[in-house]
């Protein structure tokens, strides 16, 4: 069932519009971002692969478990509340704001921002509240909804008229500026699909195959998701824009279409798009606490527990929360921090599951010899 | 007990419903197309003009009714603002697709519409642009006899769902907002008039980052598009033994390239294909090589003129500044290297015309 992996990397691929990669990779255009995207794609690729080889030496165990067998309980403990609390629930966190923002700004601008966040948590309290199995189904059929507009979406930016190729061209000139710490953590974040493997491993008990996908899906939006407003708004223009890409998607039009303006069929997309994310990553902070709490490790539950439900609904409060003290620049600044914390998160992940199969590695060799 | 609790809770919700202050349809007025002009008054330099679209239950040719209110202010956002306080409606430019500028407020300078036009959230960034002759304000006052949907003449002209001319050249606001930002690429706008019954769009006006520096003829704009934009559908004529011979183009397409010399010259390659659609003289298999070389002849010569004429107004809308950038892959030097020498780059226009048919007829 290795698709379900896949559809872990192609949202999170496209998410990053709504954690701002696309605004930090163009304020460094002229700065580094082409050699950091360069060397984001070398990092990722190595990174993803590795985690994803390293969680196959674990068929059907998550994070939490293989933490559970090699650390002291104060350490995977930590661990798991660092990893769950400062790491997956601000993503959520920081993508209903910026979501519930832009649609708000586009569909509606005088209406109060919290009855769109109140629709948009209620979603998203339900949805990640579910056990794990649930959640991946109804991962596999929102993906199956959205692919038609993501398909019409991504060949409409990618070959309208109105690009701009002597812009893309000009700014890929700037290649040879040594690369931005800034601009690498922000790319490697459009590869960390896989990373969803931390809960999700536990319903994977065979080999996932089809690897290369997730180097190659990420490096093509990582290329999209930075030319493209490149092209439509040209080298200078391009930065003055704070919602970058909805600026994109509105500078484009379907002549024939029912709807004239891309942008809808861009945030109806996103309306999707966001809310996966967002119950993906709330439901893997619930169950890293759970796990912290008491050992909890199911995927299928009959009545979905208690625990999960006030947990979520604590975040979808949090949540409220955030948007009281939040602005959009202030927003921005605390995308900008996740990335940076999540971006040594993966790597500090990658170390410890290496430590992980090597002490397995071990173990098997000692019990053989003792047979 | 528990049941009754989550339904109160429920219902609780329909109490935010209130403050989203959504308005319903016949609450608001529609603007379909807004105006722009200069007025040199020092206390109320800019005129708005806003075209609002009447909600009718019949539709059809030269029923579509609107009303027009204008205002003059210091500022375009005080103006709208103020224009509120004339109407029973709520404003809503949500479906407006139209902006024109007056004459005037081109030759003054854009930089005050652009800004209120790039900060309100509510603008399509594929709306129309175009300046209006003679103002814009008196464009908008016409009605066209054969509008069947307020403001749709517009829509109609400038898109190209309805008439494609290739005297028109299509300039969304996105592309604007790049232009007047861009290295090495300066923004143009279509002209349009009223003529007594509709709409006619076949000027061009060059821009530098700020204001209006040259404004082509009919004759400069078609070569302009062709040459610029590909634009097929287009056509050129020449005279052949003595008579009129028209070319119908069905396809064009653009190289160019562009010398690192010290002074640079430009070479812009075309190809046009197209057939003949209009001649006197009974054209043989022989003949045609012939005409293809007056064709191009003369479409070379003119395109040159035309490049010149555009680069001594100091102003570069085919983008080849930002071509040269590109294809060396330039940095600041380059750029301000071409910013010296642009005023002398030479201009070199090779084409290749192929005649596919002569039409039904030899």
């Amino acid at each position: 069932m290795s698709r379900y992996l896949y559809y872990h990397v192609l949202y999170v691929g496209m998410i990053n519009i709504m954690m701002f990669v696309p605004y930090l990779l163009v304020r460094d255009r002229f700065e580094g971002a082409i050699s950091g995207m360069l060397v984001a794609v070398g990092i990722s690729t190595a990174l993803s692969l590795g985690i994803v080889a390293c969680f196959g030496r674990f068929p059907g165990m998550g994070f939490p478990e293989i933490n559970d067998l090699y650390l002291p309980r104060w350490l995977w403990s930590f661990n798991l509340l660092f990893g769950g609390l400062c790491v997956w629930l601000p993503a959520g966190i920081i993508v209903i704001y910026s979501y519930a923002e832009t649609s708000r700004l586009f569909f509606y601008p005088d209406m109060n921002p919290y009855v769109n966040l109140f629709l948009l948590a209620g979603a998203s309290v339900w949805a990640s509240s579910r056990s794990t199995r649930t959640v991946q189904f109804i991962q596999e059929i929102a993906m199956i909804v959205i692919t038609p507009m993501l398909i019409l979406f991504l060949i409409k930016a990618m070959f309208d008229d109105n690009m701009d190729w002597d812009a893309i061209r000009y700014v890929a000139g700037y290649v040879r500026k040594p690369p931005s710490f800034v601009a690498i953590a922000s790319g490697t974040f459009l590869f960390s699909g896989y990373m969803n493997l931390v809960i999700s491993n536990r319903l994977h008990v065979k080999r996932i195959r089809f690897r290369w996908i997730i180097p190659v899906f990420g490096t093509l939006f990582l290329a999209i998701t930075f030319f493209v407003p490149i092209g439509f708004h040209g080298t200078q223009g391009v930065e003055d824009y704070v919602y970058l890409w909805s600026m994109t998607a509105d500078s484009m039009a379907l002549d024939y279409g029912f709807i004239n303006r891309v942008l809808y069929v861009f945030l109806l997309m996103f309306t999707g798009i966001s809310l996966l994310f967002i119950m993906n990553t709330w439901h893997t902070a619930i169950l890293f606490v759970r796990y912290a709490l008491n050992r909890y490790k199911g995927v299928e539950e009959e009545s979905v527990s208690g625990l999960n439900v006030w947990m979520s609904a604590a975040i979808g409060i949090l949540a409220f929360v955030y948007m009281s003290c939040m602005n959009p620049e202030r927003n921005q600044l605390m995308s900008q921090l996740w990335i940076i914390i999540r971006f040594f998160a993966e790597i500090a992940t990658l170390f410890l599951m290496v430590y992980f199969v090597r002490k397995r590695i071990k173990q098997t060799e000692k019990e053989k010899a003792l047979e | 007990m528990k049941k009754v609790a989550f339904l109160l809770l429920a219902l609780s919700c329909c109490a935010f419903l209130g403050s989203c202050g959504f308005k319903d349809i016949d609450k608001r007025f529609f603007v379909v197309a807004m105006g722009i002009d200069y007025t040199g008054k020092t206390e109320t330099p800019y005129l708005v003009t806003l075209r609002l679209a009447i909600p009718a239950t019949k539709i059809g040719e030269g029923l579509a009714e609107s009303q027009v209110e204008q205002l003059e202010a210091p500022s375009i956002a005080e103006a709208v603002r103020n224009l509120k306080s004339h109407v029973d409606k709520e404003l809503d430019f949500g479906q407006c697709r139209v902006f024109l500028f007056g004459q005037s407020l081109i030759k003054h300078s854009m930089e005050e519409p652009l800004s209120w036009l790039g900060r309100r959230r509510d603008i399509q960034l594929i709306s129309y642009l175009a300046t209006a002759e003679p103002s814009a304000n008196k464009v908008l006052k016409a009605n066209p006899t054969t509008e069947r949907i307020a403001g749709n003449a517009f829509f109609l002209t400038f898109g190209k769902e309805g008439t494609i001319s290739p005297y028109t050249v299509t300039e969304y606001l996105f592309d604007s907002f790049r232009r007047f930002k861009e290295k090495g690429l300066d923004p143009y706008l279509p002209t349009i008039r009223f003529d007594g019954n509709s709409y006619v769009v076949e000027h061009l006006a060059l821009l530098n980052k700020t204001k209006q520096q040259l404004m082509l003829n009919r004759r400069e704009t078609l070569l302009f598009n062709l040459s610029a934009n590909a634009f097929a559908k287009s056509g050129i004529a020449v005279n052949y033994e003595g008579k009129r011979l028209v070319l119908y183009i069905s396809k064009v397409s653009k190289q160019v390239r562009i010398t690192k010399d010290n002074v640079p010259t430009v070479h812009l390659r075309l190809k046009i294909q197209g057939m003949v659609e209009q001649t006197a003289v009974t054209l043989m298999n022989r003949n045609i090589p012939q005409v293809e070389k007056l064709l191009e002849n003369h479409f070379n010569a003119n395109t040159e003129r035309l490049l010149a004429k555009i680069r001594d107004a100091g102003v570069d809308p085919y983008g080849f500044g930002l071509h040269y950038l590109a294809q060396y892959f330039g940095d600041e030097q380059d750029w301000k290297h071409w910013r010296e020498v642009y005023p002398q780059v030479k201009f070199d226009v090779t084409s290749r015309v192929v005649i596919d048919s002569t039409g039904l007829i030899r």
